[in-house]
């Protein structure tokens, strides 16, 4: 899966460790993500989705055929 | 799914009583002079419950005063789940292998030492799958 967090991120100024605060999970698995090595719940998803103040998860994460 | 661990006063005490039990009884072990028989090779058994309650010790106040907040979140459960899967089935191919061994020629070392060669392999194997899955993962 791939995922648009780095650059959201970027664009808000957060750290990958602010967003890991957020979303109460650990610095590494924020880093998982970004680098598309894990593929989140839809709980967690939901929450990077709305801590990055998007309105659909589609929106951060994109799904590979 | 995150979950936050703490050491809190309630968990303190069940690790001070748990430590005093284990150096009680190994306290109570040396003074009867049961488990001396050269248990691992020098030591006798109640001195090495003596060892495992001072390093209990150790680990315990060093995780309370920290008083960090250690977070579990849904990658290191599955990571967890994953390794612990990778360990069983290790352990069933190390069994298989060792019933091999012991058909061709005997095992005839001493059973507390072999259980607990079994069981760092088994420690040892579960934190290599983790170690490699994080990195996967």
């Amino acid at each position: 899966m791939k995922t648009k967090i780095k650059e959201l991120r970027k664009e808000q100024k957060i750290t990958q460790e602010e967003l890991a605060e957020m979303v109460e999970v650990t610095r590494q698995t924020i880093n998982s993500l970004e680098q598309g090595r894990y593929n989140p719940s839809l709980e967690l998803a939901y929450k990077i989705t709305k801590a990055l103040k998007k309105d659909k998860i589609e929106d951060v994460f994109i799904i590979e055929d | 799914m995150t979950s936050k661990k703490v050491v809190t006063k309630k968990g303190m005490i069940y690790r001070i009583a748990f430590i005093a039990i284990l150096m009680v009884v190994g306290i109570t072990l040396n003074l009867y002079n049961i488990g001396s028989n050269e248990f691992f090779g020098q030591s006798t058994v109640g001195n090495y419950l003596i060892y495992i309650g001072f390093v209990m010790i150790l680990v315990t106040s060093i995780n309370y005063f920290k008083k960090r907040e250690k977070i579990i979140d849904e990658r290191m459960e599955m990571l967890r789940y994953k390794a612990a899967t990778i360990t069983f089935m290790a352990f069933i191919f190390v069994s298989f292998a060792i019933i091999i061994i012991d058909g061709i020629s005997p095992i005839t070392i001493r059973y507390s030492l072999f259980i607990s060669y079994l069981v760092c392999t088994i420690l040892v194997i579960y934190i290599i799958a983790y170690k490699v899955l994080e990195r996967k993962y």
